[in-house]
């Protein structure tokens, strides 16, 4: 399927069910309560997100709920989401004209002095659907079901989850255990290059092995939330996630550069450039812990994780929202977000052609340090009944070097049926 | 389509009910007190406007109500809102044909150790509680009215 | 052995201290807010764990979301 076929499809599927969710507006308009006796819940949002120079996303989803009369509850999304612009291919900033080859072998772009390399070809839509079934079995205990699918034209994933929950203590304690599996596969434009091997230029055939790889990944997910008092609730989790297969992004390249850090020619190109490497298997753990507290009407939620990863890889992530709730159903809710993180072991800027080129080595700036914050509010308002709100953030990313200085915008819009 | 059609029926039909019906049909009670009820079975709602599986009992209780108070049942629903305002508020979008009251300290739920919401009892002529049932499941409505008929046969006798 | 019994008196000291915690079955009533659930905007928080997946290089943790991509 073309992109465009794909999109005809995916607007074909929306028109759908959107009609479908005309009709729960019709039934809903005249009575609130009507909508929620017969059964589906619809939500919909809009999100634009848009880099300064580098890549912008517009991301339409839909959401159903229904909530059947043995409390089961089936949930459903879907996700599309077209990207275009630049993004950053992983060589260096150079005072020198730098030119590169594109992915797919054919063709070429260059990159001025002082610029950032940034790979302009960079377009794509992703089509994503998923959908979770929760069946309590007693007053206690429910299972809850979840399967996702995502499809873009290099890259699939199918993920699969269980999760087990048990309530104690009259309710007020609710321990949860689950795991998932994922599956994906990668084809990347212009096949798979070899690891570490030196970008050609286009009029030379590049060093490409594979037309595809694979990963697969599983997660373990332990849980406690415990109701403190009237007003507060506490959750935390701890989570194991090993993969195993490709962790390369087959797009990314690293400079390697001479001594005086000048670029060095080869292979028909003014610079040297290899394809990163990564390790072919991850394990992380995370430790999460949110707590919602009700203060005089309004509401604060607070969340901390911490993250560790046997590639090195350690982050701190601290988000809070608070929402004051005004009178007439209108709320808003500040939100601050702040993200640290510490880099890869096999992160490096560049090489040097006198060093030994490592085993693995990635300049993709997000494995590098990074230290990242978002700020905004969300508006939220009723009309005629029905929930709206508008959200407005901006989120900045910074590292060590230029490719790191990343500012960007979220727009998002929500409509509940 | 048709099921459209089904739904924008039905929810016309709520609106037909709900402005047909008189805006006040519950009874506010002042005083809870078991031993008026003498030689009647008394079916002992706890429910709060906040709670979900209260909103789908209503319906059912009032059609019980309906169906058996000429053979001595009495449905009581004791509100466990803090703020009675709530409850008034609530119950104009889900009318209840039956006796309220309300409890705001919850002393009552208290004393018939509640271990959830909505929690009902069915007590029999002689003021014992014989059934429980905790949690509401249109499922098993039939199950509960079983429970009702078998004490109303006790009256009888 | 030793680990596992210290992490069942670990545990059992932990739902212990749990069990005086809490509010009663009718208590519930700022609990049962839609705005007091956990994850009470889930779209939202599922473009965030998408904008950030993409983004940085930490993810997860907080429960099973959709795989998501490999890309840029």
């Amino acid at each position: 399927m073309t992109v465009k076929q794909l999109q005809k499809a995916k607007s074909k599927n929306i028109r759908g069910l959107l009609s479908t969710a005309t009709g729960c507006l019709l039934g809903a308009s005249t009575v609130v309560q009507a909508q929620s006796e017969a059964g589906w819940e619809t939500d919909v949002a809009v999100l634009i997100y848009n880099e300064t120079d580098r890549v912008s996303a517009f991301e339409p989803a839909i959401s159903f709920k229904k909530t059947y009369d043995d409390d089961s509850v089936l949930g459903i999304k879907l996700v599309y989401d077209a990207l275009t612009g630049a993004s950053h291919n992983g060589a260096a900033v150079s005072d020198e004209v730098q030119t590169f080859t594109r992915p797919s072998g054919n063709g070429s772009y260059a990159t001025q002095s002082a610029d950032v390399p940034l790979d302009d070809t960079f377009r794509d839509s992703r089509g994503s659907a998923s959908m979770n079934y929760e069946q309590p079995l007693n007053r206690f205990d429910k299972v809850i079901y979840g399967g996702n699918v995502s499809a873009e034209h290099d890259f699939t994933s199918m993920s699969g989850s269980v999760s087990y929950l048990h309530d104690l203590n009259q309710r007020n304690t609710t321990l949860s255990a689950g795991i998932s599996f994922e599956y994906d596969q990668i084809t990347p434009e212009g096949g798979v290059p070899v690891a570490l091997s030196e970008m050609q230029v286009n009029t030379n055939p590049q060093v490409r092995a594979e037309d595809s790889e694979t990963r697969t990944m599983t997660e373990l997910l332990l849980g406690v939330t415990q109701v403190i008092d009237r007003n507060t609730l506490v959750q935390m989790n701890y989570g194991f996630s090993q993969s195993s297969g490709y962790h390369s992004d087959p797009y990314k390249i690293v400079s390697v550069l001479n001594a005086d850090g000048s670029l060095d020619a080869a292979n028909g190109l003014n610079g040297t450039y290899i394809y990163e490497n990564r390790p072919d298997s991850r394990t992380k753990q995370s430790l999460y812990v949110k707590a919602k507290r009700y203060m005089q009407g309004n509401i604060a939620d607070i969340s901390y994780r911490y993250m560790w990863d046997d590639w090195d890889v350690s982050s701190h992530t601290i988000d809070t929202h608070y929402r004051f709730n005004m009178e007439s159903n209108w709320y808003i809710e500040p939100h601050v977000r702040y993200y640290q993180q510490q880099a890869a072991e096999f992160y490096r800027y560049s090489l040097s052609n006198t060093e030994v080129v490592p085993e693995f080595v990635s300049a993709d700036y997000r494995l590098g340090d990074m230290t990242a914050i978002t700020v905004g509010a969300k508006l939220g308002f009723k009309v005629a009944g029905h929930a709206n709100s508008v959200r407005l953030e901006f989120y900045q990313q910074s590292g060590d070097e230029t490719p790191s200085e990343v500012d960007s915008l979220i727009l998002q819009y929500n409509y509940q049926f | 389509m048709k099921s459209i059609f089904l739904n924008l029926n039905k929810a016309l039909l709520v609106v037909l009910l709900v402005t047909s019906m008189p805006t006040h049909a519950e009874q506010w009670l002042n005083k809870f007190d078991l031993s008026q009820y003498k030689n009647k079975v008394v079916y002992l709602d706890f429910w709060a406007s906040w709670c979900g599986p209260c909103r789908k009992s209503f319906p059912w209780l009032n059609e019980i109500e309906e169906k058996y108070k000429n053979q001595g049942l009495v449905v009581i629903g004791v509100n466990l809102d803090t703020e009675q305002s709530l409850a008034k508020q609530f119950l104009k979008e889900v009318p209840a044909n039956f006796r309220v009251f309300s409890d705001p300290d919850g002393k009552l739920a208290e004393k018939y150790k509640l271990i959830g919401m909505p929690s009902s009892f069915v007590i029999d002529g002689k003021g014992e509680v014989r059934h429980r049932h905790v949690g509401f499941k249109k499922n098993k409505t039939d199950e509960y009215e079983k429970s009702i008929e078998s004490l109303l046969k006790e009256l009888k006798r | 052995m030793k680990f596992t019994a210290s992490l069942l008196l670990l545990s059992s000291i932990l739902l212990s201290g749990c069990s005086s915690l809490g509010v009663k079955p009718w208590e519930r009533d700022i609990l049962a807010r839609e705005d007091m659930a956990l994850d009470n905007a889930p779209l939202d928080s599922g473009f965030d764990d998408h904008i950030y997946f993409s983004k940085e290089a930490s993810s997860g943790g907080k429960g099973f979301g959709g795989g998501g991509c490999g890309c840029n």
